[in-house]
């Protein structure tokens, strides 16, 4: 009995002993773990950290955490010194903010991200009284589009400002008319046209500046402008005998066809208040699937096409839930969320459209002159860092918001 | 219940009794441009483009935020509208001559603009878009509206201006609900007017200056306006009440301090002021482009951009005082100077 118990007492001894030992085994093998843990933590941050003296930035945005659709963003600042702002696009290629204003000296305004300014541009020749940029895109080089609604036209500049033409109509670019009318006009020619003076000017580098008479007048009134995912060119028209959607192909806008300007274009839908029709369509976005959203201002209602230009179905009038009072300026983010600017909602809606309906999200922001509050607020641009740019016309703001 | 919920409730109802009444008013004849103003069907959602869709509370509507509302529309980006009445200029590109549009690409609004306006103010026959250096005050503050009320009432009373003093958003503004002209309200807001005048409704609308006696298309004088002349001569007294002015008002008294003479403001003069019918004289020197004398034949309605000098610069407001002074006392008029008075006058 007792040698076995002595033998019992032994062997729980032992056993005790391995116990222990196995425990502080797992305790070291623990401990080692956290070790690495915390080396490999040290080190992320420590990459983190380099990541960040290269090109500061903050953390959400270096981290692209996933997002549920339905998240709203938050409000994080404003840029002032722009006058009534209307049209606000962002450059993929150098990170600007391009801001069209209609109100004091009508200029379009360059900043960077963080809203620093970083200069201004405005049609060749002309009044403040005389033009009217309203909505910008930005093509893959870097070139700005500006649609004027009171010279009906659409200029170009490059990536700084400097003018570089003028399409005067789908199928007219103001170089192409001017080589038209002159002999071996020199590649660093300049010229001009302001749709109130009546005469088209030219000048080359020494030389006196000339003059031609004016084209022909395009009958299109070109409003909304973007350029989709694949470089297509899509504008929208409010010409009172048809309002209509065109979309201009991608290699429209290759260097050399500026002075042979005669693209493909498909253009779809007309005047009025049925299926199909616009009552000043104000832009025209395309989403993942190539199917195209039409803000139809006046009717209150975005109206969907295929990307054949049929019409497919509308969403966004009547009232409740997302219901839309005005329609303005628009956009489509990769994860297919359409974001639509209602100018008299005096907030941005958000659908999600990459099913087949859409579904409302949610709606940001308010009436009001605070932060993240709206006074009939136009256009929207989104960047690749999950941040939002609103022009906010009558709080002579834009306003940026982020996930 | 509080109040805000009072207001709201009221307004709700106030909206509902407003949609009735005009899903009421029967079949209309569609007219061809009020855009969102009026014609409202049973379907509509034209009050949405408006008064926001989804609050249920108050069409939050302040006086001096309704410019906005409408400039979002008719301002210069024209993303709603063609009459584009900042810079007063017609933003519509139907160059189509077989079916004109309402009004002429690019050519001025008959209205002129509140910031610029693209007028031929000196007749040189070329016009060029300038700031304007008079309009009303549409900001929401209160402005003296000169000669408003009786003979003897001082130089006027101070009221608050905006669009809607003037227009009725919602159309059909007339003493009787019928359309008017520009959908301007029988009754201006604040004039203190009880009777109203009906300024009637134009069947083909046009929006721009007309062709008639131009040399550059922006000439602003000469306009003929009809049977709306001498109605708008009647509603623009409504609120400057002492300014119509009967033929032979230049000579007589009226009995008013201030206005006590005044010039013709009031249709056409009898033939023989002018014309001496019998013994073959001719009138007096320029061009007379209409036989009526009315508020719209020497100003615009919303603001121009002619300049002063000399003389013209330093006229006394009615209440005496002589500022602004310069180019701010352009009054409205469609021409420089006193321009205005030389082309009928010829002197
Ligand atoms: C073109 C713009 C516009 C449209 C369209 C419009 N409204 Fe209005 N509404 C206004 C403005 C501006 C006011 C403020 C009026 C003022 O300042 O006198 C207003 C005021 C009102 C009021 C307050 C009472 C009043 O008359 O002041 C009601 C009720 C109303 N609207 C109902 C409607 C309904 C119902 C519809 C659609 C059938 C509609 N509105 C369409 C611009 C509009
Ligand atoms: C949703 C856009 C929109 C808004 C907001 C708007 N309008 Fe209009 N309005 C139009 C359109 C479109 C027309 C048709 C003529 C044109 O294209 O300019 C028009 C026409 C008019 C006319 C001429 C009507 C006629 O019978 O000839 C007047 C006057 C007018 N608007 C005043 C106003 C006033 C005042 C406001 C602000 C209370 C306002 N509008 C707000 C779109 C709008
Ligand atoms: C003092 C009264 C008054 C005020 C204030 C006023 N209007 Fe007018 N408006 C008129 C009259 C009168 C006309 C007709 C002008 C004509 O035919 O010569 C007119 C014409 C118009 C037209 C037709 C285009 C044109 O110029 O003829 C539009 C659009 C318009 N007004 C919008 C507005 C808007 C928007 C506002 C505010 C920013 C406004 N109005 C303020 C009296 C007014
Ligand atoms: C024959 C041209 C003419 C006609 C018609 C006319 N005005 Fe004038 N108005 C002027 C001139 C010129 C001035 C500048 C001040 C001056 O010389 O008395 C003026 C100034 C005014 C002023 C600014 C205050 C002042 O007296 O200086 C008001 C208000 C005014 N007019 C209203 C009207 C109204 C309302 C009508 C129509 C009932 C009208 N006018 C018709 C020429 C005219
Ligand atoms: C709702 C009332 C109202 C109506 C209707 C109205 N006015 Fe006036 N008007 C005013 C007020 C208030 C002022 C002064 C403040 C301002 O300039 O807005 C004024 C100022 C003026 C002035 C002087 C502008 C200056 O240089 O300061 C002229 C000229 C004038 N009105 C002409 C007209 C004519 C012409 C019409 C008709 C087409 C008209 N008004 C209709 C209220 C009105
Ligand atoms: C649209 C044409 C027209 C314009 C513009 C015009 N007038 Fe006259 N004027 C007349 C007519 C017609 C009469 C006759 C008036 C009458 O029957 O009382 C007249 C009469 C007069 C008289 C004489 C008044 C009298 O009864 O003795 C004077 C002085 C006068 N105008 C000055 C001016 C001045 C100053 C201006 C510029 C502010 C002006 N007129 C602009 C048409 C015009």
């Amino acid at each position: 009995m007792s040698n076995i118990d002595a033998g019992n007492q032994v062997s729980e001894h032992d056993l005790s002993l391995i116990e222990e030992e196995e425990r502080a085994e797992k305790r070291r093998r623990w401990l080692l773990l956290l070790l690495l843990l915390l080396l490999a933590l040290l080190a992320c941050v420590l990459l983190l950290f380099i990541r960040y003296l290269r090109q500061p930035e903050p953390l959400p945005e270096m981290i692209p955490l996933p997002v549920d659709v339905n998240y709203p963003p938050h409000y994080l600042f404003s840029i002032y010194g722009v006058d009534k702002p209307v049209g606000v696009a962002y450059s993929l290629r150098n990170d600007r903010i391009y801001v069209a204003e209609t109100g004091g000296k009508r200029l379009v305004k360059i900043f960077d991200r963080d809203g620093n300014p970083l200069g201004s541009f405005a049609p060749p020749r002309t009044m403040p009284g005389e033009r009217s940029p309203v909505y910008l895109a930005v093509d893959g080089a870097g070139r700005v589009f500006v649609t004027d609604r009171l010279q009906h036209a659409i200029f170009v500049y490059d990536e700084n400002g400097t003018f570089l033409d003028t399409i005067l109509g789908p199928d007219l670019t103001l170089s192409e008319y001017v080589l038209k009318h002159v002999n071996n006009l020199r590649p660093d020619a300049t010229f001009a046209y302001n749709q109130f003076e009546h005469v088209v000017y030219y000048k080359s580098p020494g030389e006196p500046e000339r003059t031609l008479p004016t084209p022909e007048p395009a009958m299109w009134a070109p409003l909304g402008i973007r350029f989709d995912r694949t470089g297509r060119l899509l504008f929208t028209d409010v010409r009172q005998e048809r309002n209509a959607v065109y979309l201009i192909s991608a290699d429209a806008f290759s260097p050399s066809s500026w002075r042979n300007f005669d693209p493909p274009v498909i253009s779809f839908g007309s005047t009025g208040q049925g299926d199909g029709q616009f009552l000043f369509p104000n832009s025209a976005v395309a989403d993942s699937q190539g199917r195209i959203y039409v803000t139809d201002g006046n009717n209150g209602r975005i109206s969907v096409w295929d990307e054949k230009g049929q019409f497919l179905f509308h969403f966004g009038g009547g009232s409740g839930e997302g219901a839309l009072s005005l329609p303005r300026g628009a956009a489509i983010d990769e994860r297919d969320r359409l974001y639509v600017v209602d100018a008299v909602g005096q907030n941005v809606k958000v659908y999600d459209v990459s099913g087949p309906e859409p579904d409302f999200l949610f709606a940001f922001g308010d009436w009001g002159m605070g932060d993240g509050q709206f006074n009939y607020p136009n256009d929207i641009a989104l960047d690749r860092y999950g941040r939002l740019y609103i022009a906010d016309r009558e709080n002579n703001r834009i306003q940026v918001w982020s996930y | 219940m509080n109040r805000s919920h009072r207001r709201s409730l009221t307004i709700s109802f106030l909206a509902l009794l407003i949609t009735a009444l005009f899903l009421g008013s029967g079949a209309s004849v569609a007219r061809a441009d009020n855009g969102p103003h009026g014609d409202y069907t049973a379907t509509t959602d034209a009050c949405a483009g408006c008064h926001r869709a989804h609050t249920a509370g108050a069409p939050r509507l302040l006086l001096d935020d309704v410019p906005n509302l409408c400039y979002t529309c008719h301002g210069s980006g024209g993303n709603g509208a063609d009459t584009n009445v900042v810079d007063g200029i017609y933003l519509e590109r139907d160059l189509d001559t077989e079916d004109p549009a309402e009004g002429i690409a690019g050519r001025g609004l008959k209205g002129g603009g509140f910031v610029n306006a693209l007028m031929d103010t000196d007749w040189d026959g070329a016009a060029t878009s300038a700031p304007t250096t008079s309009s009303h005050l549409v900001d929401g503050s209160t402005g003296t509206a000169w000669g408003n009320g009786d003979i003897g009432s001082g130089p006027g009373a101070a009221i608050p201006l905006s669009c809607t003093s003037c227009h009725d958003p919602h159309g059909r503004a007339s003493t009787t609900g019928g359309p008017t002209y520009r959908l301007l309200r029988a009754i201006p807001v604040n004039s203190g007017a009880t009777t109203g005048v009906d300024v009637e409704d134009e069947v083909d609308k046009v929006y721009t200056v007309s062709d008639t006696a131009q040399k550059s298309g922006n000439q602003y004088f000469g306009e003929d306006y009809g049977t709306q002349g001498d109605q708008l001569s009647e509603w623009c007294s409504q609120c400057h009440t002492r300014y119509l002015a009967p033929g032979g008002s230049g000579s007589t008294d009226s009995g008013d301090p201030i206005f006590a003479y005044r010039h013709l403001t009031q249709g056409s003069p009898s033939c023989s002021l002018c014309h001496d019918v019998h013994g073959g004289t001719l009138p007096t020197g320029g061009p007379m482009f209409s036989h009526d004398v009315t508020c719209v034949t020497c100003h615009v309605a919303h603001g121009t951009s002619a300049s002063m000098g000399g003389y013209a610069e330093n006229v006394e407001w009615p209440d005496g005082a002589t500022d602004p002074s310069g180019n701010n006392r352009s009054s409205l008029l469609r021409v420089d100077n006193r321009g205005t008075c030389q082309l009928c006058h010829g002197k």
